[in-house]
């Protein structure tokens, strides 16, 4: 089991949006969380990646507690969450080669940049600065960088932003294939398409509501 | 086999970044030109006016300020270090770093530290100047006080880059600590300590360092603090050095949340500068603060008509007392620059600047109004009805802090308070007149025309709003300026009274009245 939450309360302050979550995600599995707006995924997301201490209970990660601190904890987690932020001078292939650089080393068997950038259809606008991209390029760009880092369990807060239906398509072929490599898929979405594409089981944050 | 726990080679991921750097010889031809002309044309500068700032410096002010105003303004200024720390992270990276970096196995205190030594640069380099003043102050030599001030400035700037290695929340340490110093601040400008008291609170902190070590051979014979035994500041340089160094082998400790919330501040910020108005930045930075809210009780008292904006100011200002903590913060260096120079030209200064600053803190709803006129005609209340309704908190505000600053400036050169509370009391709605003018001033007219000088151009608009913000507050307490300036405030409340008014009175006929058209 690559994933497991024991009693998590997720929220702010004086406000709890999810009480006594109890979850798990092993090697292999694609896991969506579900729910309407402001019912607390993007902050379950955040508490698995490390970026917001949960109200109560704990994450572990491979059996450790999540410490995005730790250098072990950031080769087993890639996330994309929030909007993603981009180096205005080095081009999206460039961006691709350096995250796999920063990421190193990468296990041979690992995405192959230039075939993820052809999934994804980055390499259409590989040679472009991200200044110029449409929003829907960004995040296919975000999407294939996330998936180029090596990591065991990735973590994506609606993938399927901006993303036309051969996108979200696309996107739900390759999480399937990053499951197959012994990865585990948390992503919070509002896609059931992209959900079935992902093969992925559901969990409804609405459930842990009091 | 890889060790998972082992972090990559920062240098080498810049390294990589270095080497992909799309910059032209051009460009890096034209950026050594221009810092060559700055360090010309600056040093030429400096040049022309050190003779006679030297002349001054080693004059020192007219008296000799007492222990305890000294001991206030050191607070003050570490409040203000610490406060801006806070505001800063102290530790910021860029949005991309934070993405693709800082989130990837490479070492974090390898890409940090070049930034930690920035802050703890920055950090000293306050404290230097802090010990120049006290050496000034105290007309003492030179080099042992200024070197205690960046000592002091070292151990400060050690501690704000160290807290966020330790908690999750470094900001509201760093407000918390930055509060604690001010309100020590308040306390002493308003308390005079007897001198062996002055001299233990001096040794305490770093407030007190630069003045402990003018003991040893300050000029001044009525300087009462009691000198350190010799060779005492080598221990709070070792500590300063050992703090320093620990909050730099912590680095890799820093949250990337806190990183990321210390590079958004300072994005805002450089967005304010690159185009000239940092009114945007106040702007976004406001958006951010409220964002970041979550209000317990809500709802608006029930007041008629148009008064609901009173009610929603009124809770505004319930929900937002760091705002009357600046205001209360304002009030300290009119005070201590009187305790340091007594009544004259910086007071003048000093005295008007903070108060539009005290005022302007709770003018935030008046700036919404007038960025978003669609609010205003949401409540279906006039432009001119709803500033006059907009402008009872600033003016009550502002009434208060006036008065108050004043009263305690006559304290601080023994003069009578009664006039001084008054005349302070009369010029507050001229200062919220000011304040109230700032906050309808918009954004940066980009379109008026720039200046030719020798130098080169000068842009006319940031200029313009800066002038904008204060002129009518200026022009309105003129009477009070002139008593702070002579110390004698007899004969001039009633002119002082009318001048308010009419500033106001001004402010508010003016407000919605347009000589032409002006698409919304």
């Amino acid at each position: 089991m690559i994933l497991r939450t024991d009693g998590l309360d997720v929220g702010y302050r004086d406000r709890v949006l999810a009480r006594g979550l109890r979850l798990t995600a092993s090697a292999g599995e694609v896991l969506a969380v579900t729910g309407p707006n402001g019912t607390g995924k993007s902050s379950l997301l955040r508490c698995l990646a490390g970026l917001l201490r949960p109200l109560a209970g704990r994450v572990l990660v491979d059996g450790a507690p999540a410490d995005e601190r730790s250098p072990a904890f950031r080769r087993t987690v890639a996330s994309l969450l929030e909007t993603a932020a981009w180096y205005p001078n080095l081009t999206a292939g460039e961006h691709l080669e350096f995250v796999r650089y920063a990421n190193r080393p990468v296990a041979t068997d690992w995405f192959e940049p230039a075939v993820l950038a052809d999934r994804l259809e980055v390499t259409r606008f590989a040679s472009m600065l991200p200044g110029r991209l449409s929003s829907g390029q960004r995040q296919r760009l975000a999407l294939a960088l996330v998936l180029a880092r090596p990591s065991r369990l990735l973590l994506l807060d609606e993938p399927e932003r901006h993303l036309d239906e051969a996108g979200r398509a696309a996107v739900g072929a390759v999480l399937r294939d990053y499951a197959h490599r012994g990865g585990a898929v948390v992503l919070a979405s509002h896609d059931p398409a992209l959900v079935g594409a992902a093969q992925a089981r559901t969990l409804d944050v609405t459930d842990w509501q009091e | 086999m890889t060790n998972v726990g082992a972090a990559n080679s920062a240098r080498a991921a810049r390294a990589w970044l270095r080497a992909r750097r799309r910059s032209r010889a051009a460009n890096r031809l034209e950026q050594a030109y221009l810092g060559l002309l700055t360090v010309l044309v600056g040093g030429g500068v400096v040049a022309s006016v050190l003779p006679k700032l030297a002349s001054r410096f080693a004059a020192g002010p007219p008296t000799v300020p007492g222990p305890t105003t000294l001991l206030a303004i050191g607070l003050l200024w570490y409040a203000a270090v610490l406060a801006v720390a806070g505001r800063f992270g102290p530790l910021a990276a860029a949005p991309a770093q934070v993405s693709w970096l800082l989130s990837s196995p490479t070492g974090r205190r390898g890409l940090l530290w070049p930034t930690a030594l920035v802050v703890l640069g920055l950090a000293t380099l306050a404290g230097l100047l802090h010990g120049t003043l006290v050496a000034w102050a105290l007309t003492a030599p030179l080099t042992m006080v200024v070197l205690a001030g960046g000592v002091a400035g070292l151990l400060v700037g050690g501690a704000a880059t160290l807290v966020p290695t330790v908690v999750s929340e470094p900001a509201t340490v760093l407000d918390r600590f930055a509060l604690l110093l001010g309100a020590g601040a308040a306390v002493l400008t308003i308390v005079d300590l007897p001198t062996r008291a002055a001299t233990v609170v001096g040794r305490l902190g770093p407030w007190g360092w630069p003045q402990t070590v003018a003991g040893d051979g300050g000029t001044s014979g009525d300087w009462p603090f009691v000198a350190g035994p010799p060779g005492w500041l080598a221990v709070p340089g070792v500590a300063a050095v050992l703090l320093a160094g620990l909050a730099l082998v912590r680095l890799d400790r820093v949250r990337l949340a806190t990183l990321a919330a210390g590079g958004a501040q300072v994005q805002t910020l450089t967005a304010g500068v690159v185009t000239l108005d940092l009114g945007i930045a106040a702007r976004i930075g406001e958006e951010r603060r409220w964002a970041a809210r979550a209000p317990r009780r809500t709802g608006l008292l029930r007041f008629p008509g148009p008064m609901v904006a009173l009610a929603h100011d009124l809770l505004t200002l319930r929900r937002s007392p760091e705002r009357l903590a600046l205001a209360g913060a304002a009030l300290l260096p009119p005070v201590l620059s009187a305790g340091l120079l007594g009544p004259g030209p910086l007071l003048a200064v000093v005295w008007p600047l903070c108060g539009l600053l005290a005022a302007g803190a709770l003018t935030g709803n008046v700036r919404r109004d007038h960025d978003l006129p669609a609010l205003g005609r949401l409540l279906g209340v006039p432009e001119r009805g709803l500033l006059a309704v907009r402008s009872i908190v600033p003016v009550a505000v502002a009434t208060c802090w006036s008065a108050g600053a004043l009263a305690l400036v006559a304290g601080a050169f023994s003069a009578a308070v009664l006039p001084w509370l008054l005349l302070g009391g009369a010029a507050g709605p001229a200062l919220a007149a000011g304040a109230l003018r700032a906050a309808r001033r918009g954004a940066v007219r980009h379109d008026l025309p720039p200046i030719v000088t020798p130098m080169g151009w000068v842009p006319t608009a940031p200029l313009h709003r800066l002038v904008t913000a204060v002129d009518l507050g200026l022009l309105c307490t003129v009477p009070t300026l002139l008593a702070v300036v002579s110390g004698d405030p007899a004969g001039w409340l009633p002119v002082q009274l009318a001048g308010s008014l009419l500033g106001l009175a001004g402010l508010l006929a003016l407000a919605g009245a347009r000589i032409w058209p002006v698409p919304r």
